[in-house]
């Protein structure tokens, strides 16, 4: 029996099927590796994005990649699709289990494998979480660069199939640019070792797409993954503006200079004043905007670089520069910044954050319209993003018990990532298409684009047995994004 | 039976005569392996598409073209090819330098692009040889890189969008022009390092970097290839942050010009950073490392590094590029100095460069073949002498399967690039 979600699409099997499928998976991965009982189940019917919940008929987790082959092969021979599922951090909906999918959870699949510091790299089982990563080789002056605001729980995994980012990725690049390669179990069963240890592998860059194919390809196993040397100092600041523009223009005019920070965090009024209160850091409640910025590298010369970034926050009418002077002090900082998403829990009891990107010269027009749908639908959005990319993150508050209200906000939501779109962006920089977006992306690419990328996910599953239903939506969309936008059937192609 | 009179004709009507070029003039758009029948050099990403249209229709095989320095590095073409040119697709599309991003057509050249670039104190930091008249498309079609990938990574690092004409001649794209982005599939990524044989490439995005204040470099006289392996580590492990490391092999062939005025076994150390984080970091190198270390001046610096950065792309009888893990590089360079090769390495990224006159040398080739694959890599050889069976790419391991697929399904006909690539895996 199902435990049937509001919006839960899932596809029948008879019991007996369904009990010898359950079989045949704790045959592989022992009676403590499968849950079926529903209310096990309770914390698998969403993720990070709690508006939509559909439980799984069963997750399964098996321990490495040999087992995981077995379990879906197991689930191909049972037609029964499955979808990966990492810390369950996603954002966009992206491992909801619909049209019947089994889950199959990483978590125990969390093992390091092998730390080559010598060639700064390490191979990692798919379920290790982000942060262990770089603990693991911090003592010795290394970390991974990618580092998500979930990264004490996400999984490499799930880093992986989202190509996520972070705030320190400005100056470093996302997960695909710091991934040697992967191994991925494709729904028939079929393990593919893309890339290894060595750079420039011969053939197509199967790494490279595998990355932010959102599970769709199959389910990545294990990954090797960059190490990048720690910086030996840092510089961080804290600037506050009177005007959001003001703050905005700065950032542009610092990348326009020539000076790439490690990170560089735009908060707005209405998160600063949440954070404040929450946690008392001394942010002043009635600025319109404030930034963080880090700047790092070797000793020599970064003051002379920070001093050039105070002068561009003075010209820019800033009206506090706070400079960290002690670890202690960037790292309450930073914390200023890593609790806002905590702070939001005073404003209202639900929130959506999207994650449009603009190009960073767009950013002062996308901001002044966010606040103008705002307005027009009466919602609140705080801001606050990672200003040096272009990457923002409204978040719309809203109480989920509402449904007017939460119709509105999913509007907002639609309105804001068209005009990112016509902006000349993307409707998501991080958080991936997932079940939410799938609108969206038909409005961001052609027909003609989209069936190129349907054709490159039938080479790995042609018949959508891999996370069903994400990125492409279809069947077992959960009605509640379907009001994220109407089905656009793709763009019209601008011919050259 | 294909009528190439006929073939040239809808050409000369789709595309216009004086874009259309045959016998001699089409030599010019091949190699010493093959000529190809007809050559096209289209005004527009439009025309390209007409022209892989016709391709597929006529059931000929069609190779893209940008400034040709790297035609050599496939094998020939099989059965009848067009070449299609992207020598007048070089416009730029959009620059907006506070966004520190580009959008250009495929056959920019990589020189006049970074100079349109510097005036805003830009570059698009990829440093193959021969910038001169190597296109950004066909550096990303074979994934060529330079010293610099240390710091800023490959074409696949720095391409942040793309358009491709497809076999039906159907142009898509993926990704876009802002440099962060996980909507859909990067489907550009499959393009780079493919050798154009998954469609053609007519325009790209990429994300730049900002001029840095100062580059220098220094040279670190290692002695032999234990001492060499024994700095790297040391240097990697180290206070600085290089953003190139060239490893010199025994035979240093002046490979670093005169300026360097190094022995074999030298490692070319860069750092690129503010003026007082690459003066610190010239006077610290030496620091850990027991072995001569000297900084270049500012003039030996862009002698050295400019020569460092050609030498792969010197005229060679045979040649190759190996990939491994970085730790494996000195031990391989000795070894392969032995069969005749001189050598040249990013050394921190495990890229091998191997090249000799003496065509005996391929006589090697599947030990060099074995050797590299004992470090985690492979072998591609970019030039080969006539007549040889060695194959230029060695088989990718066990994703083979899925790569034949993805060719089969994006190229059903074999249109782009026949004989080359998986085709021949």
């Amino acid at each position: 029996m199902h435990l049937t979600g509001r919006w839960s699409v899932t596809a029948t099997m008879d019991t007996a099927t369904e009990a010898n499928l359950h079989h045949d998976l704790r045959t592989i991965v022992g009676d403590d590796g499968l849950i079926t009982r529903p209310e096990e189940l309770l914390p698998y019917e969403c993720d990070g994005l709690t508006i939509a919940r559909v439980p799984p008929s069963a997750v399964v987790f098996p321990r490495d990649t040999g087992q995981a082959a077995a379990v879906i092969r197991a689930l191909n021979e049972h037609g029964v699709p499955f979808a990966p599922r990492g810390a369950g951090t996603s954002l966009s909906a992206g491992t909801l289990a619909v049209r019947g999918a089994v889950q199959i959870g990483t978590s125990r699949m969390n093992r390091i494998l092998d730390v080559d510091l010598r060639n700064r790299q390490m191979r990692v089982q798919a379920g290790v979480v982000n942060l262990r990563v770089t603990e693991a080789v911090e003592p010795d002056g290394y970390f991974f660069a990618p580092d998500p605001s979930s990264q004490p729980a996400c999984t490499i995994g799930g880093n992986v199939a989202y190509n996520s980012g972070g705030p320190h990725t400005l100056k470093y690049g996302v997960t695909v640019n710091h991934l040697l390669g992967v191994t991925l179990i494709t729904p028939d069963g079929e393990i593919v070792e893309a890339g290894g240890a060595a750079e420039d592998p011969i053939g197509y860059d199967l790494t490279g797409v595998i990355c932010g194919s959102e599970g769709t390809f199959g389910l990545i196993t294990e990954a090797v993954v960059r190490l990048m040397p720690a910086a030996e100092a840092h510089r961080t600041m804290l600037v506050v503006f009177d005007g959001t523009d003001d703050a905005i223009n700065c950032v542009s005019d610092m990348i326009g200079e020539g000076i790439v920070p490690v990170a560089l965090e735009f908060m707005d009024q209405l998160i600063t004043r949440a954070v404040e209160d929450a946690y008392h850091f001394g942010l002043p409640r009635d600025a319109e905007a404030v930034l963080i910025v880090e700047l790092e590298g070797l000793e020599a010369g970064l003051d002379r670089q920070a001093d050039r970034v105070v002068e561009m926050c003075q010209r820019h009418r800033a009206v506090r520069v706070k400079r960290a002077a002690t670890e202690q002090e960037r790292l309450e900082l930073w914390m200023c910044r890593k609790r806002a998403f905590g702070a939001i829990g005073r404003l209202s009891p639900s929130y959506i954050t999207q994650d449009g990107v603009v190009p960073r010269t767009r950013l002062p027009e996308m901001l002044a319209y966010v606040a103008q749908v705002a307005r027009e639908h009466d919602v609140r959005i705080a801001n606050v993003f990672h200003a040096g990319d272009g990457n923002l993150h409204p978040i719309a508050l809203y109480d989920e018990r509402d449904p007017a209200q939460t119709e509105r906000v999913l509007q907002a939501s639609a309105k804001i990532l068209a005009r990112a779109m016509e902006l000349g962006g993307s409707p998501t920089g991080e958080h991936g298409i997932g079940l939410e977006k799938t609108h969206q992306l038909a409005m961001m690419y052609s027909q003609d684009d989209l069936t190129a990328m349907r054709r490159l996910r039938e080479v790995f599953d042609p018949r959508e047995r891999a996370n069903p239903a994400k990125v492409f939506g279809g069947e077992g969309l959960p009605a509640v994004f379907s009001q994220m936008g109407t089905t656009a059937q793709g763009k019209r192609h601008e011919q050259a | 039976m294909i009528d190439d009179d006929a073939i040239i004709k809808r050409l000369e009507r789709a595309i216009g005569p004086d874009r259309v070029l045959t016998d001699e003039t089409a030599r010019a758009y091949g190699t010493d392996g093959f000529t190809p029948f007809v050559a096209v050099v289209p005004e527009d990403r439009k025309q390209t598409a007409e022209a892989v249209r016709i391709a597929a229709e006529s059931r000929i095989g069609l190779v893209a073209v940008g400034g040709g320095t790297k035609l050599g590095w496939s094998p020939a073409p099989t059965g009848m090819v067009m070449s299609v040119s992207t020598e007048r697709l070089k416009r730029v599309i959009e620059h907006e330098p506070r966004d520190l991003t580009v959008t250009v057509e495929a056959g920019m050249v990589l020189d006049p692009l970074n100079a349109m670039l510097s005036e805003h104190r830009q570059r698009l930091s990829i440093d193959p040889p021969n910038a001169d008249r190597a296109t950004v498309g066909g550096i990303c079609a074979a994934n060529d890189s330079g010293p610099l990938r240390h710091r800023y990574g490959t074409m696949r690092d720095l391409v942040v969008g793309m358009e491709v004409i497809g076999a039906d001649g159907t142009p898509t794209r993926s990704g876009g022009r802002v440099v962060k982005n996980v909507a859909g599939y990067d489907m550009h990524r499959l393009h780079i390092g493919a050798f154009g044989s998954l469609g053609v490439m007519v325009e790209m995005a990429f994300r730049l970097q900002p001029l840095a204040e100062a580059f220098r470099l220094a040279v670190v006289e290692c002695g032999d290839g234990e001492r060499a392996e024994a700095c790297m580590a040391s240097i990697l492990a180290g206070r600085t942050r290089p953003v190139m490391m060239e490893l010199i092999g025994p035979s240093c062939d002046g490979m670093a010009g005169e300026a360097a005025d190094v022995e074999g076994w030298s490692l070319i150390v860069g750092y690129e950073d503010c003026r007082e984080a690459v003066a610190w970091q010239c006077a610290h190198l030496a620091d850990a490392l027991s072995v001569p270390v000297r900084a270049l001046d500012e003039e030996a610096t862009s002698a050295v590094y400019e020569s460092l950065r050609e030498w792969p792309g010197r005229p060679a009888g045979v040649a190759f590029k190996a990939t491994m893990t970085s730790s494996q590089v000195a031990a391989f360079v000795a070894w392969a100095d032995q069969r005749g090769f001189r050598l040249l390495s990013h050394a921190a990224n495990g890229i091998v460069y191997g090249r000799s006159d003496d065509a005996g040398t391929i006589d090697a080739a599947e030990d060099l073949a074995a050797a590299a694959a004992d470090g985690g890599g492979q072998i591609t050889w970019t030039t080969l002498p006539p007549d040889t069976d060695v194959d230029i790419w060695q088989p990718p391991r066990g994703d083979l399967p899925v790569m034949r697929r993805i060719k089969q399904t994006f190229d059903p006909q074999g249109t782009f690039a026949p004989g080359r690539f998986v085709d021949v895996m």
